[in-house]
């Protein structure tokens, strides 16, 4: 094998798919970099463009350096001679030349090239760590940035660009890459290293090379909720309360049978899944109260209210990712033919058609509705007290409408038979995403900026959000009309 | 229709009947012009090759799926829109059934049961000893074999007077297999019960199917009792010099090398083989059920 086919070896070994969104983020990345280097101060240019690239770092090691181990892993298990070291051989080279590239280039713009390579390795062995260590860490390790700039403070460690930072950086990444040998070594002799569980990697759990599965298809849905439940741990079971469902509880039942985000459980199954999802946020919390602490010498609610803006600007973004997550849930169980469909098609004791409608919407829509009120009220209600101006509280509102109608039209198209192509519900989430995305970040942090003289701006992007929820509203009504067309809402959408 | 008439003709209509049945998917025909209905008690085996459309006709016939014209009936109700009552009388299986896989065993058949007015709770619960199923293991995390016969139990324990079973046995061992045959056959000859089948496994379809249904290509080809296969289809074998004396009416035909000619013909509705058959040279043989299945899809 010559270097430059085992340089092409990890890309050749990654599905086309993944090739494509690791492609697209590395073209994206290196147009920011660039921008980011004409733009920003003179002093500070290397350490911020060698930041952006990190980013394209830390995706090629997670999405095309880290399936090398399936490959490795088949060609273990196929006895195929001398391809396992090759494809060793060809990820270490491709990370070599991923790193030394960018850094030799940035050395003769000016920048320092060691202090740029050692901030790229960590990128990198930071994404090759999420791909090969057990799922169930994941979460640790992508609290680990945070964890350090807290740690930086308190400990005065140094940061990028610092003096120290190299031998730090050098270290971190080394102990990275040991993790990551130790995983790969665990994997490539395990028994049955694709059996499912979360204390298997990432990207062994998703190596299906299928249009939007696989590992860096994620992005193009949620994995299937039966395989997702396979992965989960006997001690992680969602606890679900049967109690009053049955005939006389149509709308319950329902729930029952659609499971996912809104199924019932029991109180002690309610607080283990709450506690789940608090604890990262916990976490985040605890670790923005001590770089707070260690930058003002204490805490004071003057400080804390500050945090209104965060609060909200989380806020919006929970509730889009709840619609994202309860809408890719519905697909999946109007997809399936063989699944939940046929079973309550044919299940007696719910009712007339229209009443079957009637309790599927509210089974499907209302949980996730109720819970963006909740969050529009409490979001709402902390920028009205923070007093952040009109402007900003319409960016709220208006964030916060936008996820409801993304949902209310997004199930209504589902269970009337008519949903989206793929892409373009891909198109409209991002336009959704990147408008408020901007809304949010813009007039949250800067609560004058209509008073500002940039009233224009902010019109565009009022009339952007109108645009946006006309389209949705028209979507909405089709979609209404689709599920008052079909004979029952149980037809697959498949067929 | 006052409320006792529609009574009467529920009860006596066939518990399952699809008349011109057409569906396709993307431009392509699935089902053509189907013609079906069974007879109450009636256990009908449905047999066809990989894509020939049987799951797509057994998703019609129930409903689960809007035909592309056509019309099903279940118990004389229209497939699409059926009540409650009729529900209640039939059970379906998916091929690889995944429902409510966040349930388990316990859980998914105590949820069903609620909805079935017959539903037998002791049956449910001493199948699943029976099969040695675990009981409280979630769905999930259940063999393709295991989730199969669980679903089983949730269709039989409703005590159903239609059972449709869309490829059973597909996913079982052969002696679970057994046991749902055995199981089958005791409804259909104790309770009454109508029973619907799809299959590859011929041997299957003999041991206990009373009448057959042959799919090929998106047509009904064949719907006859088990036992009358041997006696009303058969091969016709005609050397090349008589290829050309082939019926135009054949469930298949295949030509070979040496310019004969293979023909699964059937005899006409006064009983007689077509007139090449009693042709000097031409060889007309007996085929049994598998065989007569391979003629016709091969």
């Amino acid at each position: 094998m010559n270097a430059a086919t085992a340089l092409l070896a990890p890309w050749r070994a990654t599905p086309r798919w993944t090739r494509w969104y690791v492609g697209l983020v590395l073209v994206a990345v290196t147009v920011a970099a660039v921008l980011v280097g004409i733009f920003m101060h003179r002093e500070r240019w290397p350490i911020a463009v060698g930041s952006v690239l990190a980013l394209g770092e830390f995706f090629v090691g997670m999405f095309l350096l880290a399936p090398s181990l399936l490959l490795a892993i088949d060609a273990r298990q196929l006895c195929v001679p001398g391809l396992q070291r090759a494809t060793v051989l060809g990820a270490l080279l491709s990370a070599l030349v991923a790193i030394a590239l960018p850094s030799l280039l940035l050395g003769l713009a000016g920048a320092d090239p060691r202090q740029l390579a050692c901030l790229l390795t960590m990128a990198l062995c930071g994404g090759l760590l999420i791909g090969l260590v057990p799922s169930m860490l994941c979460a640790v390790i992508g609290l680990l940035p945070m964890a350090f700039n807290t740690l930086r403070l308190h400990l005065d460690l140094p940061g990028p660009g610092q003096p120290g930072f190299l031998l730090l950086g050098t270290g971190a990444a080394a102990a990275m890459l040991a993790i990551c040998a130790l995983c790969w070594r665990r994997e490539l002799r395990a028994a049955d290293p694709y059996r499912p569980g979360m204390s298997r990697p990432m990207v062994t759990q998703f190596r299906r090379a299928g249009r939007g599965s696989g590992w860096a298809g994620l992005s193009g849905g949620l994995p299937d909720s039966v395989q997702q439940l396979r992965q989960q741990p006997d001690w992680l079971r969602p606890l679900i309360a049967l109690g009053p469902s049955g005939p006389q509880r149509p709308r319950y039942s329902l729930r029952v049978a659609l499971g996912g985000l809104f199924v019932p459980m029991t109180p002690a199954g309610y607080a283990r899944q709450l506690a789940f999802c608090l604890l990262p946020g916990a976490l985040v919390l605890a670790m923005l109260l001590a770089q707070m602490a260690a930058r003002h010498g204490g805490f004071s609610w003057g400080l804390l209210s500050g945090w209104t803006r965060l609060f909200a600007w989380v806020g919006g973004f929970v509730s889009l990712l709840l619609t994202l997550v309860c809408v890719m849930q519905l697909s999946q169980r109007w997809q399936k033919d063989n699944a939940e469909l046929p079973l309550l098609a044919l299940l007696p004791g719910l009712g007339t058609p229209a009443q079957v409608r009637r309790d599927v919407l509210g089974a499907s829509l209302l949980p996730g509705l109720l819970i963006q009120l909740a969050i529009l009220g409490v979001v709402l209600a902390l920028v009205l007290v923070a007093r952040l101006g009109w402007v900003a509280d319409a960016a709220v509102l208006l964030s916060q409408l936008t996820s409801m109608c993304v949902l209310t039209a997004f199930t209504l198209m589902i269970i009337g038979g008519r949903p989206l192509p793929a892409w373009i519900t891909g198109v409209l989430c991002a336009v959704c995403f990147i408008q408020m995305s901007l809304s949010l970040t813009w007039l949250l942090l800067d609560e004058r900026a209509f008073e500002r003289g940039h009233g224009v701006p902010v019109a565009l992007l009022g009339a952007s959000w109108m645009i946006v929820l006309l389209a949705l509203a028209w979507l909405g009504r089709r979609g209404w009309r689709a599920v008052l067309e079909r004979p029952h809402p149980f037809l697959s959408n498949r067929s | 229709m006052n409320a006792q008439l529609r009574d009467i003709v529920q009860a006596t209509a066939a518990p399952l009947a699809v008349h011109d049945l057409a569906h396709g998917y993307e431009g392509s025909n699935v089902l053509a012009g189907i013609d079906l209905a069974l007879a109450p008690g009636s256990v009908l085996g449905l047999i066809g090759r990989n894509g020939a459309g049987k799951s797509t006709l057994i998703r019609a016939m129930l409903g689960l799926l809007k035909p592309m014209a056509g019309e099903a009936r279940v118990f004389g109700e229209p497939a699409i829109r059926l009540s409650d009552a009729a529900k209640a009388r039939l059970a379906y299986v998916p091929q690889q059934p995944e429902a409510l896989a966040w349930l388990s065993a316990t859980q998914m058949l105590d949820y069903v049961g609620r909805f079935y007015p017959r539903w037998d709770a002791a049956f449910a619960k001493a199948t699943l000893a029976r099969w040695e199923l675990p009981p409280n293991k979630l769905l999930a995390k259940l063999s393709p074999g295991e989730r199969q016969r669980v679903d089983l139990i949730r269709a039989l324990a409703s005590r159903p007077e239609l059972l449709v079973l869309d490829e059973p046995a597909a996913a079982l061992d052969p002696v679970a297999r057994r046991e749902l045959l055995r199981e089958v056959a005791l409804r259909a000859g104790e309770a009454g019960t109508t029973v619907l089948f799809s299959t590859h496994i011929v041997s299957d379809l003999e041991r206990v199917a009373s009448e057959v249904a042959f799919l090929h290509q998106g047509r009904l080809l064949i719907h006859c009792g088990v036992d009358e296969t041997k006696e009303r289809y058969a091969r016709l074998w005609l050397p090349a010099r008589l290829s050309a004396a082939a019926p135009t009416q054949a469930l298949s035909r295949r030509r070979h090398e040496d310019g004969s000619v293979s023909l699964v013909v059937e005899r006409d509705a006064g009983g007689r083989w077509t007139e090449a058959a009693a042709l000097p040279g031409a060889r007309l043989d007996a085929l049994g059920l598998e065989d007569l299945f391979v003629e016709i899809a091969e």
